[in-house]
């Protein structure tokens, strides 16, 4: 075996010499009672960003969503699971404090943005064949990637209407148009809240 | 309508003296024809029939009706239409022909045989009768009387007539021996044959070729040899194949040299090494009935053919020659001197590789001398001799240059030297691979933090030398005389060795080893090691464990980004294999 073999696989480790360092948390330097998740180009995982705020709800947090505030981010009170998994899912975070909470208000208050409470974990259901892989399906492929856990529905349980009946959904809304090129029929189910 | 006018259209633009077309609808014989292309038997008949009844002798009406009336269970009717053509056109060599065919397919050879005599009375010299009677006969499998048309046939035309096909219809019959007796001659007397013969011969199962090359041998000359040659070497053993040919080669050059392309068409198709060695040997051969400019080509063929059958010495000694050829052109001998570079270099024959160089001068472009100059320099490394390694590549200052002097002073133990120069060679190379392993090395240097150790400059040239078990045990006790970050960096390296040696135990303790908080690249890199070798295993929680306490560890690696990505993995975020 030649030097090149085992090099090849490991080395990865010694490029981190010449590769910027990158910090994923910033904020300010209070003490921090909340998380703003930044929506703009601060952000280097925005499809995991969601999945972030997603599982945050998940654990019973409450939080809200900054629409038009920096691309429409999210802030959600600061815990040990919240920060791991940012960690491990690689999304930036910027820790901040009440006063700057205040501040982020005040402008919200004063512009064209609002701040919506998500309270409620949303039940998502993607209309896809049940034998399909993930990535057959940009929907399905996406929450995967994000982390958002979802049903996956097909024609028995819209024809039975046992889906709304299980979800307690008060809907059935079309997707995003850039999602059905695929399918022109495929559907999102969504409960209405939350939107 | 529409399509009659797209059928006159052409005529009618190609000007109207043209005569009409036979295959056009209009004439008689384009809608038997017509018909008889689409299958619709009984039109096609009855349009014939309308020929045959103003001219009894078309050949063509005829022919048409040889085909046409057996599909409609009419055979019989074949006869009285020949007898017609006969009473008008008596000697009709298209009518002679259609008779012989018909009487031979229906059995009855005397007939057949006086319609043969009366065509050959017609074309004496022509066996073109008697080739029609046999095959003919052999359609309806009456061997027999394909046999007899061939004998009469070789009575009335001379002993060797009729070779080939007596060749076949022996074969077709078993009777190997008497193909092969009849091949030679036919080889002999008409050389392109010989591809025929072989084509024929080769495709014998194992009983039927011993009898054949039995029978070859037995017949012993040139030709048997020739054709025995050819099909050893399509047969599987070129060696043989090759060997007989060569001593069985004709006296006339251009005939000689036709049968060693021959050989090497047949050699070129197999890729063995005794092939390799055979087609070489050949090369070589025609290069001799060729001129100049041609014979260097093709003995640099035959070099390449050596070297790619791993003959360095045989590719030595013709590029040798090429390249001291003073009739050779310029551009060639430069490349047959490149080419015997390459191999001196593989046969690490340092010395002479430096000659050819230094000859070559500056004939070669200033980044393939160098390339070529640090390729030498390599072979003195493993030979142990660094001065002179260094010396050969002193003045080269390029990106590949310093990382090869930087490498050699590693191989000294002189680390000081080393990072000086691998840090001069920058961290970007024309490959990325190359990049990577200098910037490894480096880490590694830097970890270790001292100017001179000779034990793991050892330790790097086994390795380069290929001796990985060796680098290993050096490598593990090396890191026992160091405390701290270069400890863990060494085991870091030993445990990459190990697991490419796939000793999977020595690599998981080395790496958990390597696992030293305190050493943040150090250790990241053994986790994301250790991580794999459970993906690897199956283990895929306890390799997601790994990831994460990597990330969550050392956020700041540069490794991060890469553990995220097979942790995404792992929990079927991403595809396997997916960016």
């Amino acid at each position: 075996m030649r030097r090149r073999t085992f090099l090849r696989t490991g080395v990865a480790t010694s490029a981190g010499l010449f590769l910027p360092r990158r910090r994923w948390i910033r904020g300010s330097s209070g003490r921090a009672t909340s998380l703003l998740v930044p929506m703009d180009d601060a952000q280097d995982e925005h499809l995991k960003a969601y999945g972030l705020a997603f599982r945050s709800l998940e654990h019973g947090d409450r939080g809200e969503w900054c629409l038009n505030y920096r691309n429409g981010s999210f802030l959600i009170p600061a815990s040990e699971t919240v920060l791991r998994d940012a960690a491990l899912a690689g999304v930036t975070i910027e820790k901040i404090d009440d006063g700057t909470v205040a501040a982020i208000k005040g402008e919200i208050h004063g512009s064209n943005m609002d701040a919506i409470p998500l309270e409620k974990v949303p039940k998502v259901a993607v209309y896809a064949p049940p034998d399909a892989a993930p990535w057959d399906d940009a929907v399905t492929m996406v929450l995967n990637y994000a982390g958002i856990r979802f049903d996956r529905v097909w024609d028995p349980e819209v024809m039975t209407a046992a889906l709304c009946r299980s979800t307690g959904c008060t809907s059935i809304m079309r997707i995003l148009p850039g999602s059905t090129r695929s399918s022109p029929s495929r559907r999102r189910v969504r409960r209405g809240s939350n939107q | 309508m529409k399509r009659l006018l797209l059928l006159l259209v052409p005529a009618i633009l190609a000007g109207q003296a043209q005569p009409v077309q036979t295959n056009s609808t209009v004439t008689p014989m384009g809608r038997a024809t017509m018909a008889e292309r689409n299958g619709n038997w009984p039109e096609a008949a009855v349009q014939y029939a309308l020929i045959l009844k103003t001219q009894p002798a078309n050949v063509g009406a005829l022919i048409g009706m040889e085909h046409v009336l057996p599909k409609l269970d009419r055979r019989a009717e074949i006869f009285s239409l020949l007898r017609q053509a006969l009473t008008v056109d008596s000697a009709n060599v298209g009518v002679l022909g259609i008779l012989v065919r018909v009487f031979a397919q229906a059995g009855q050879v005397d007939s057949a045989r006086k319609y043969v005599a009366r065509w050959e009375q017609r074309a004496p010299l022509d066996a073109d009768p008697y080739r029609e009677w046999s095959d003919a006969a052999v359609l309806v499998r009456d061997v027999a009387q394909a046999k007899l048309a061939l004998d009469v046939g070789r009575e009335k035309l001379g002993p060797t007539a009729l070779g080939i096909e007596r060749a076949e219809l022996l074969q077709r019959t078993g009777d190997l021996v008497g193909a092969v007796q009849e091949w030679v001659p036919v080889v002999r007397e008409t050389p392109p044959f010989r591809e025929g013969a072989v084509t024929m011969l080769m495709r014998l199962p194992s009983a039927g070729r011993l009898v054949v090359r039995d029978a070859l041998l037995k017949e012993g000359s040139h030709e048997a040899r020739q054709v025995l040659g050819l099909l050893l070497v399509k047969w599987g053993e070129p060696k043989d194949g090759a060997a007989m040919i060569h001593a069985a080669l004709p006296g006339d050059p251009v005939a000689a040299s036709t049968l060693l392309h021959q050989l090497y068409d047949a050699l070129h198709s197999r890729l063995d090494r005794e092939s390799l060695l055979a087609g070489a040997a050949t090369l070589e051969a025609i290069a001799v009935h060729e001129n100049s400019p041609a014979a260097v080509r093709t003995l640099l063929d035959a070099a390449r053919a050596y070297a790619d059958a791993g003959d360095e010495r045989n590719a030595r000694r013709v590029l040798s020659a090429v390249s001291a050829n003073p009739a050779a052109p310029g551009g060639m001998a430069t490349t047959a001197s490149a080419t015997l570079l390459g191999v001196l270099i593989a046969e690490g024959k340092g010395a002479d590789a430096e000659r050819v160089l230094a000859e070559l001068g500056d004939k070669l472009g200033m980044d393939e001398h160098d390339r070529l100059a640090r390729r030498i320099a390599m072979i003195w490394v493993r030979a142990g001799d660094f001065a002179r390694a260094e010396t050969i590549v002193a003045n080269d200052s390029s990106t590949a240059g310093l990382d090869l002097r930087g490498r050699f002073r590693a191989f000294v133990g002189d680390l000081a030297g080393a990072n000086d120069l691998l840090k001069r060679a920058g961290p970007f190379d024309e490959e990325r691979e190359h990049a990577l392993e200098r910037v490894a090395l480096l880490s590694l240097i830097q970890a270790i933090g001292k100017d001179s150790v000779p034990a793991l400059g050892r330790a790097l040239l086994d390795l380069e030398s290929g001796d990985s078990v060796r680098a290993v045990t050096e490598l593990t006790a090396l890191a026992t005389t160091f405390k701290a970050e270069g400890a863990a960096e060494i085991r870091l390296l030993a445990g990459r060795v190990a697991l490419a040696r796939r000793d999977t135990a020595t690599a998981l303790a080395l790496l958990h080893q390597a696992d030293v908080k305190e050493f943040p690249a150090t250790a990241a890199a053994s986790r994301l090691e250790l991580a794999q070798i459970s993906i690897a295993a199956g283990r895929a929680v306890e390799a997601r464990a790994t990831l994460e306490q990597l990330i969550l560890d050392f956020p700041a690696s540069a490794l991060v980004p890469e553990a995220r990505h097979l942790r995404d993995t792992l929990r079927g975020a991403v595809p396997i294999g997916g960016g």
